[in-house]
């Protein structure tokens, strides 16, 4: 045995076609820039893939880097990452585990593990600190992945990446097993059969890893592992109930799924949450090895037979979603899906559109909500790809392609949706939206902002698009230390600067100043645990810059695949249906505490019945502005160069536009006073609540700048009264759109050098939506800019200004400048 | 006047002249299309023309999924469904509308149903509420004055709601529009002089509108002249071929006119008029369109003057002074109508058109919200626009 200090900083990189094998060293510059886990394992699959290749064939690469924590004895220090391209998405996938091979591989004298090329006939790979050897697998294929497991004659120090059945027979969501954890979504297990290997097993044991600063280090566990037991999630939640203690929050919070996302909530969901099936089945730990928050546990199931308990995500996907609330056939289906090696989450996904399609007669199947029956039977036929099993196989999005549907194919980029409906917390939406491997809740979690701990509100776009991009930064990060997500919340929450907060500053802070907020976040843990192992400095901010280089260069990689912000988006149900759990939300009570603390900051309101949808633009205007892309989506040029990310992947950029900062931003300011005035104007003057007399209530007009600047919100009110709501509604609850064609025309008409008649007349607008009811806002357009300007310039935008009484006009130019516009009362 | 910016467009191929009609099976050969649904009226069919063009398919590869002969006055959304629910049993794949105005419309909005899937018409309603391209569309106008055959609007009225529902987008332009005597050889005098105004309108406000630009300049100043040439002969001899074809391109080129530069208070007054009192369209045209110029005498002297010369011919332009020009315009107009009205019985104020007094006032409150009224060069108050419809009374 011999010892290394903090990593041995070697890659083995195996090419499966040719059957050799090379090592190579990561250089001081990559460590520094990308960490190690998922940041070095993208850094070097970015290097050896090309654009447009076949997911399933032989250029794919598979890329698994462990980093410098791990095996280090640091609390949660078993999780090692992976990335590939996903054959499910077409996309950049990675995906993180906590099983043993990351541990084995590390302690065989490896950090990472590249696999190039693709095998002949099943293969299983052995690697150890010798080298990589290739053995036949034919009495292997075919097995399922505990079977498979065994039979590999594993030792404690040994691991090993399997697949099942279904990864052999390329299920486009077939995963990758290690020991009871899985590298999960994406279809890594399809890349790994498509190279037809069985199995990757690592024989560790002959490294030892030691910290460069052992004092500092002890100190930092401890703290670390105080905070873990401190809190409330990692040390009461997740270690007694596991994941699965979020069925209760998550159905009071109403983003529990609920028949394929048909709802938010059920009076049955207790039935399968955390705690109920602590209490029937006893919950022994079962986690990842080492691990000190203890999420995972193993229970006794009515058939006195021992299995994992499910998660969160599977008690939601195949639970809640199918309609059923029995925790027995959820763990049986879990494990089930486990053995063939099935990702649960993507196969409830896929279980529920066809529910859903059979219910509406697209698809002929007996699969009904509610029922169990014929799921067992339909995860064997997707795992062996039998009959509608075989189009199953292929995910959500291909099966609305061909089968239609595709209003309730619930999937973001081809990835189906976790179990957080982001209809009741707008920020996972977005973070759903943007998430370089698709509808993914692990690239940025803002649900437990949201819904569980009441720091931000959940339905307004406000702040959301700073906590994404912060959350997909250190997320992105604590995969490259790598360690495990769930230590954020002990990490982050234990700090004293958050504990030592009251909450409603903290709450009012988070909301209102985001950047101010995040800034203040003490990420020292982090940093410690990876300066005292690795013996480098890493300062927070270098830490959140690896994670913005990680996010960047992932979503350059899919910006070449063809992603833009058209395909930033939400499923459509998401966007345009209402659930029945919204309707009756109890109002919120306007006393004039609340009236002043909302001045200056509009958000959508509660418009009879139903919650506003969920505005998703705003939030990604906000997000790309952040990450420093183009409004559809690219990174800019100048942002690559700040990230340092390499220069030859610079070719998507090439032609991709700059980002426009200063039209924008006097469009977005004028839109503000204009908005207002108008909002005020709706109050004080007769020809405005005149003119309002027809109009609906209700009735909202969206001013925006085509395609995708800065937008504007008006709605009628009771009372007849205009509501200035800014850029926070979904442009879905438009009626009438006024549209500038383009940022000169915006410009120009908002700063009166262009009349509001010449910019329709001259086809300079596009107007969607009832061409009366623009006639109507363009005499309101027209009088409050009689109203707003001095007589030589109203001459100029307005056919006719109409005579005011010069008293008249002074008093109201006054209230509307002095007080409606600042006060937006 | 050269606007500081315009925009123009017209993507519609013209088919025009004796024989046209014969184009018919190479156009939708041409467009890919081979088994049209024929949107007509019974008006039209009793009166034979089905017969043409159904001769002019013979022996081609284009067969007539199904006929529609339904089509009343002012289409309605049950028109339009029933319309699309002939084009799904049919098995069609295109359109002939043969007709005037509202067949035409009905055509079009037919074609957004079976287009973009569905029943429900209301969603499309509004301006630029259509994705994407629809079914070929072929159109022959058997009336010249709509311009519908060159235009991107359609109107239907929602019986239920009471409001006529306007669906505008640049996919509504038809593909084709055949021009050819034969089809408006028949019309009656009284119709046949309504519809002229009705294109000497819109050629006359997109001359003076807000949008008007060089391109529709052209247009409007031809659609005029030919107007004014042909229409007293036409009106002496209805049979006139020549005359008739004449007068049919005149509404063309009129359509294209408006529809890029767009219409004035004229049509705000006359749209409002026709809902309210039921009073035809070319009608109302005739009679509020010598009020709109007079309207807008103030702001559009220049460009009123400058039509004296399609309107009455050069030599009296080069004997008429510039500065007095507009009057002489207005004068010619007057006169011109007085010719008609004796020839046809076209009637030029409103009480002849048997609009009750009592109607002004909702008339001129409805006109306000029309969205023609944008593009008109003057702004227009309730008060004025009661005060005008007094002086047309």
């Amino acid at each position: 045995m011999a010892d290394w200090v903090g990593s041995c900083d070697r890659v083995l990189e195996v090419d499966l076609s040719r059957r050799t094998s090379k090592v190579f060293h990561i250089s001081s510059e990559d460590r520094r820039r990308y960490l190690g886990g998922k940041g070095l394992a993208l850094r070097f699959f970015a290097e050896r893939i090309r654009p447009g290749i076949d997911p399933l064939g032989q250029d794919n690469v598979l890329a698994v880097f462990t980093g410098v924590v791990l095996a280090s004895g640091a609390p949660c220090s078993a999780r090692f990452s992976a990335v590939t391209q996903s054959p499910l998405t077409g996309l950049t996938a990675s995906s993180s585990c906590g099983g043993p091979f990351g541990i084995a591989l590390k302690t065989a004298g490896y950090e990472g593990l590249i696999l190039t090329g693709r095998c002949s006939e099943p293969t299983l790979l052995e690697i150890d600190d010798t080298g990589a050897r290739f053995l036949e697998a034919s009495h292997l294929w075919g097995r399922d992945t505990q079977d498979t497991q065994e039979a590999l004659d594993l030792s404690a120090k040994d691991g090993a990446l399997v697949i099942g059945p279904a990864g052999e027979n390329l299920v486009l969501f077939a995963n990758i097993a290690s020991g009871h954890r899985f590298l999960g979504r994406g279809g890594f297990g399809a890349v790994l059969g498509s190279k037809k290997l069985k199995a990757v097993v690592a024989r560790g044991g002959a490294w030892r890893y030691l910290p460069a600063d052992p004092q500092g280090f002890e100190k930092a566990c401890r703290r670390a592992t105080a905070y873990i037991h401190r809190n409330r999630f990692t040390g009461n939640l997740y270690r007694n109930a596991g994941t699965a203690s979020h069925v209760d929050l998550c159905n009071a919070g109403g983003i529990l799924p609920i028949r394929n996302f048909q709802d938010g909530c059920d009076p049955q969901a207790s039935q399968i949450s955390g705690w109920t099936m602590r209490e029937r089945f006893g919950a022994k730990p079962s986690t990842c090895r080492p691990c000190t928050i203890l999420c995972g546990h193993r229970g006794v199931f009515s058939d006195q037979k021992t299995r994992q308990l499910p998660e969160y995500e599977t008690v939601g996907l195949l639970g809640t979603n199918l309609g059923v609330f029995d925790p027995d056939l959820v763990a049986l289906w879990n494990e089930q899906c486990g053995r063939l090696g099935l990702d649960t989450i993507s196969c409830g996904g896929v279980l529920a559109y066809v529910m859903e399609a059979s219910e509406k007669g697209l698809i002929s199947s007996r699969l009904r909500f509610g029922s169990p029956h014929g799921v067992s039977e339909a995860i064997d036929a997707i795992a062996s790809r039998e009959g509608l099993g075989d189009d199953m196989a292929q995910g959500v999005r291909r099966l609305s392609e061909k089968y239609g549907g595709a209003s309730f194919a619930i999937h973001v980029k081809g990835l189906e949706l976790p179990a957080y409906d982001p209809r009741g917390s707008w920020g996972q939406g977005l973070a759903y939206a943007v998430a370089n491997r698709g509808g993914c809740h692990l690239s940025a979690t803002l649900f437990p902002l949201e819904v569980f701990l009441g720091f931000l509100k959940p339905r307004t776009p406000k702040a959301k698009a700073h906590f994404v991009r912060f959350f997909e930064s250190l997320y992105a990060a604590i995969n490259s230390l790598p360690t495990c997500l769930f230590t954020t919340y002990a990490y982050l929450l234990e700090a004293p600067i958050a504990r030592l907060t009251p909450k409603p500053i903290l709450a009012w802070t988070m909301q209102n100043l985001p950047a101010v907020a995040l800034r203040l976040m003490d990420l020292r843990v982090f940093t410690r645990l990876f300066e005292t192992v690795y013996g480098e400095k890493l300062s927070p901010r270098e830490l959140l810059r690896a994670g913005d280089r990680i996010i960047v260069l992932e979503r350059l990689l899919n910006v070449r695949e063809g992603v833009r912000r058209a395909d930033d988006t939400l499923p459509e149900r998401i966007l345009a249906e209402s659930r029945p759990c919204d309707s009756g939300a109890s109002k919120p009570t306007k006393n004039l505490w609340h009236r002043l603390a909302r001045l200056g900051c509009p958000e959508p309101e509660t418009s009879g019945e139903n919650p506003p949808l969920l505005a998703l633009d705003p939030m990604l205007d906000a997000y790309y502005g952040l990450r420093g892309y183009t409004r559809n989506g690219i990174p800019t040029k100048k942002t690559l160069r700040r990230l340092k990310i390499p220069l030859g992947l610079q070719e998507v950029s090439a032609v991709a536009p700059r980002r426009a900062v200063r039209e924008p931003l006097i469009v977005r300011v004028f839109f503000a006073v204009l908005g207002r005035a108008l909002q005020s104007a709706s109050r004080i003057d007769h020809v405005f609540r005149q003119e309002l007399a027809p109009w609906p209530e209700g009735f909202t007009v969206l001013f925006k700048v085509l395609p995708f600047g800065p937008r504007m919100a008006l709605r009628v009110e009771g009372g007849k009264r205009l509501r200035y709501l800014g850029d926070t509604l979904s442009e879905r609850e438009a009626d009438l759109t006024i549209g500038f064609k383009n940022m000169e025309t915006a410009t120009r008409m908002l700063t009166a050098r262009l009349s509001t008649v010449d910019g329709f007349a001259q086809n300079r607008l596009s107007v969607v939506g009832d061409l009366g009811a623009a006639m109507r806002l363009t005499r309101l357009l027209d009088r409050i800019q009689s109203l707003l300007y001095p007589e030589w310039i109203a001459k100029r935008v307005v056919k006719r200004v109409p005579m005011i009484p010069t008293a008249e006009k002074i008093w109201k130019r006054a209230w509307l400048y002095l007080v409606g516009i600042p006060l937006g009362v | 006047m050269m606007p500081s910016y315009f925009e123009f467009h017209c993507p519609v191929k013209i088919v025009s002249g004796f024989k046209a009609l014969e184009n018919l099976p190479y156009e939708l050969k041409r467009l890919g299309a081979s088994r049209p649904l024929l949107i007509t009226d019974l008006g039209v069919s009793q009166a034979g023309l089905l017969h043409v063009v159904t001769a002019a398919l013979q022996d081609s590869e284009v067969l007539i999924g199904a006929v529609y002969d339904q089509v009343p006055a002012d289409s309605s959304m049950t028109v339009v469904q029933e319309g699309a629910s002939a084009y799904r049993q049919g098995g069609c794949d295109s359109f002939v509308a043969l007709g005037g105005g509202s067949v035409i419309d009905t055509a079009k909005a037919v074609n957004i149903l079976v287009s973009q899937g569905g029943d429900d018409l209301l969603q499309f309603s509004g301006a630029d509420r259509i994705q994407g391209p629809l079914r070929p569309l072929i159109v022959i106008p058997t009336t010249a004055g709509t311009g519908s055959e060159v235009t991107s609007v359609a109107v239907i009225a929602n019986r239920q709601k009471r409001v006529k529902m306007a669906f505008a987008s640049s996919h509504l332009y038809p593909d084709v529009a055949i021009l050819d005597p034969r089809m408006t050889v028949s019309l009656p005098a009284k119709l046949t002089a309504a519809t002229a105004m009705d294109a000497l309108t819109h050629a006359v406000e997109a001359f003076i509108s807000v949008q008007k630009n060089p391109l529709s300049d052209a247009y409007a100043a031809t659609a005029v002249r030919l107007i004014m040439e042909n229409l007293p002969a036409v009106l002496q001899d209805g049979s006139r071929a020549q005359g008739r074809l004449a007068l049919a391109d005149a509404a063309c080129c009129a359509g294209i006119a408006f529809s890029n530069a767009m219409v004035g208070m004229v049509h705000a007054l006359g749209h409002a008029a026709g809902a309210l009192c039921r009073i035809h369209h070319g009608t109302a045209m005739n009679i509020f369109l010598p009020h709109g110029l007079e309207y807008n005498l103030g702001r559009r002297r220049q460009a009123i003057g400058e039509l004296l010369l399609p309107l009455a011919g050069s030599e009296v332009y080069a004997e008429t002074p510039a500065a007095v020009r507009a009057e002489k315009t207005i004068e010619t107009l007057r006169r011109f109508q007085d010719e008609v009205q004796k020839l046809s019985g076209l009637p030029t104020r409103l009480r002849d058109a048997d609009v009750p007094q009592s109607m002004l006032e909702s008339i001129a409150r409805t006109a306000l919200d029309d969205g023609a009224l944008l593009f008109n060069p003057e702004d227009m108050t309730f008060e004025e626009a009661l005060y005008v419809l007094h002086k047309a009374y």
